[in-house]
């Protein structure tokens, strides 16, 4: 039986939440280019990682952030995929199903990427 | 860019719910590098894409997606640094700071490239309006 307790759990949707937050309001501040480049800062990524020295320490952090980062390689590659895909979808069936159709792509081909890349 | 407290609340909510997710995976999934996969779903491509379409147009939430597409690819090679670095120097907090630093320098340059790109496309656009 699956035995995950609630609080770490909402503390890393919060921290994950604060994270996207402020990379947001700091976009707004910087504004023009500098703006641009922070409002898609890897918040979340940075998130994930930096919630591993919770529960990690010393070479098994190590370890562990490297494997969750080698997944998160294959996650983004396919962000760019699904972003494209978003831009193109969202102009021809319009922003609902466009960014719907979008995120079924990124959930099909995340995992395709990484079981043909970790697998094969 | 326009930010208002629906919009951070969404970014927000999607955020907090990716990294929860992915901690909920490497609490579930014996491979580390799969749970991985979920601290890259594109949380707050997708908050900046239903709010631009709810209050916008759909041309002006294409236009988000399509500038996303540069971001992510600087987050790539910011992750793809961090594999590189923790793999060869062996300390994560140094990895982290590298990967960053790569992260800025590689988006600035990604950024300029699309907005050129995505200017030329408005251009083609106003043009095919005006005819």
């Amino acid at each position: 039986m699956l035995n995950i307790e609630i609080s770490p759990i909402l503390l890393r949707f919060l921290f994950g939440g604060s994270a996207v937050a402020i990379s947001a309001l700091i976009a707004k501040n910087f504004g023009g280019r500098l703006g641009g480049i922070f409002a898609a800062f890897p918040a979340v990524y940075l998130a994930a990682i930096l919630g591993l020295r919770m529960d990690y320490e010393g070479s098994e952090l190590l370890l562990i952030s490297e494997q969750l980062s080698k997944g998160a390689l294959v996650g983004m590659i396919a962000d760019i995929c699904c972003a494209l895909a978003a831009s193109y979808f969202i102009l021809r069936y319009g922003w609902k199903r466009g960014l719907a159709y979008a995120l079924i792509l990124w959930a099909v081909l995340a995992p395709t990427i990484y079981f043909t890349w970790f697998r094969l | 860019m326009k930010l208002n407290l629906r919009d951070l609340a969404l970014r927000f909510v999607f955020g907090g719910g990716t990294v929860a997710a992915c901690y909920i995976m490497l609490q579930i999934i014996p491979s580390k590098s799969f749970a991985g996969v979920f601290a890259a779903f594109p949380a707050v491509m997708a908050a900046a894409v239903i709010m631009a379409g709810h209050f916008g147009t759909s041309e002006q939430a294409s236009d988000i997606a399509l500038g996303a597409s540069s971001g992510m690819i600087g987050c790539t090679i910011c992750v793809l640094t961090a594999v590189f670095c923790m793999e060869h120097l062996n300390r994560w907090g140094l990895s982290i700071i590298i990967a960053l630093l790569i992260w800025f320098f590689s988006s600035y340059s990604i950024t300029r490239l699309i907005n050129g790109l995505l200017g030329k496309i408005k251009e083609k656009r106003q043009q095919k309006t005006d005819y």
